[in-house]
């Protein structure tokens, strides 16, 4: 049989976009991760060759609230509305609906990642500072690379919590705590690990030989694939659908 | 030839038992009526039925594939609506018909011509881009009555049609429903309250209570009303395990 996952996500993708359940989240992330980069500035102004890791640090900081948003706040709607099981009533099985969201959320937060990069650099142009140059530029390609991994284990653990609370409110609220939680520990790790040792030289060949630090993404791809299996036999236990039954 | 045939099906919410072996078998060009109290097993019949829940012990076949172990196969033979009629709120009716196609894999120009067929027997082609969030309740019922046929499933599963209907919208939900173009050659399995619904599609009323098969209806005949009927089968039930307890 053919696979059903990219139907499902292609279709997650594009239905969030034209509805407010994407944009409002990207919104409040935007402007949670700008008070915070605010502060975060405030407190010690970043030199002009570290510009790009504060792209990467802004866009880590909104990244849990975009993800979780993104792929609780949608399960846990489809599964309360009772969509979750008209698409169950197709034949898909439950592994396809699950990677299907996860790809839509995670390239829904990828989207979002880059907007709210985008919109940095315009609003430092605007604000009179230098053009960022290209090593600038790739540092920060590189270390949105590195929080694909993070934003991925966040989409998932969203998935996995909306199946496991019955309540919306509350599957949000534990997504949100648990990436947040994770956010802190990352931040610290990644962008240091990426942006700022070895491959702030761009030194490939030494990457290549792991000299970088790659344990973090090793711990959040293990986190991914973890959520998405706990997330696939939640789904299968249908213990979700039971709180809908008369 | 039988379409759906359970045995001894029995299924268990915790200590509760949702259903208590029913068995019972339906042919083609049937229209069968599950009524019950609330909490008596008619969604619970229905989703097992329709390959979304296992039951604890028992068999259940519906065109000729076992539910339990041939789920794909039989959700690709059957339509469900479940209760509420949940539906994507984001897509457009034509884009959730269409998407609804592909995850049950029919094949473009099949696709394409069942589209038309549907859309033009529920009279939606001016709703064709309208989101479904924007429905009445009445057009969103339409359009997942279209979605269930448009497969040309062999079984229809449809969970309290009327919910949310005003008796108009129920009177034509009804008659769509006996419609030949609707009933011909399939079985159809809906669970009501509404007696006019059965008086005006059921060729058949089953009776559940408390997860028990209590009647077996050659449906209403003219003098009598639906609870009359669910007390005669209530008594009757209580007589025979009376008997048998002596």
């Amino acid at each position: 049989m053919k696979s059903k996952v990219p139907a499902i996500a292609r279709k997650e993708f594009f239905a969030s976009l034209s509805g407010t359940s994407f944009w409002i989240p990207l919104a409040a992330s935007t402007l949670f991760a700008a008070c915070i980069g605010s502060l975060l500035r405030a407190i010690s102004p970043a030199p002009a060759g570290e510009r790009a890791s504060r792209i990467v640090e802004s866009i880590l900081l909104a990244s849990p609230v975009l993800a979780c948003a993104v792929s609780c706040g949608t399960f846990s709607r489809k599964r309360l509305d009772g969509s979750l099981e008209s698409l169950l009533s197709a034949p898909v099985r439950d592994s396809a609906v699950v990677l299907g969201s996860f790809a839509a959320a995670f390239a829904q937060c990828s989207f979002g990642s880059a907007a709210i990069a985008a919109l940095w650099v315009v609003s430092s142009r605007a604000a009179g500072f230098a053009p960022l140059d290209t090593s600038e530029l790739l540092l920060g390609c590189v270390g949105l690379a590195a929080i694909a991994a993070a934003q991925a284990a966040w989409c998932a653990g969203g998935i996995f919590c909306a199946l496991l609370v019955r309540n919306g409110s509350g599957a949000m609220a534990l997504a949100l705590i648990a990436s947040s939680v994770s956010a802190v520990v990352a931040s610290g790790d990644i962008p240091e690990a990426l942006s700022e040792s070895a491959l702030s030289r761009l030194d490939l060949i030494e990457f290549s030989l792991g000299m970088a630090d790659t344990r973090p993404l090793f711990a959040f791809v293990s986190a991914t694939a973890f959520f998405l299996f706990a997330s696939v036999r939640l789904l299968e236990s249908r213990a979700w659908l039971m709180s809908r039954s008369s | 030839m039988k379409i759906v045939d359970a045995r001894n099906l029995v299924r268990r919410f915790g200590r509760e038992n949702a259903l208590c072996g029913v068995s019972f078998a339906a042919g083609a060009g049937e229209r069968i009526a599950i009524v019950g109290r609330n909490g008596a097993g008619k969604t619970t019949l229905l989703r097992i039925l329709a390959g979304l829940i296992p039951a604890d012990s028992g068999a259940a076949a519906v065109a000729g594939f076992d539910v339990f172990s041939e789920s794909l196969s039989v959700r690709e033979r059957v339509g469900y609506l479940p209760e509420g009629v949940a539906l994507d709120p984001d897509l457009t009716v034509a884009g959730y018909l269409k998407y609804r196609g592909k995850l049950r894999g029919m094949p473009r120009r099949h696709l394409r011509r069942r589209f038309h067929e549907v859309t033009e027997f529920f009279d939606l082609a001016r709703i064709l881009r309208f989101p479904v969030k924007a429905l009445s309740a009445g057009r969103r019922h339409a359009v997942g009555l279209a979605d269930c046929l448009l497969h040309e499933p062999e079984v229809l599963l449809l969970d309290d049609p009327l919910a949310g209907l005003d008796p108009r919208q129920g009177a034509r939900l009804g008659a769509m429903i006996s419609s030949p173009r609707v009933s011909a050659g399939r079985a159809i399995l809906f669970a009501t309250h509404d007696e006019n619904l059965v008086r005006a599609a059921a060729t058949r009323v089953l009776v559940l209570e408390r997860g028990r098969l209590i009647g077996d209806l050659p449906g209403l005949s003219p003098g009598m009303t639906l609870p009359g009927a669910f007390e005669a089968c209530l008594r009757a039930s209580d007589a025979d395990v009376g008997g048998k307890s002596k």
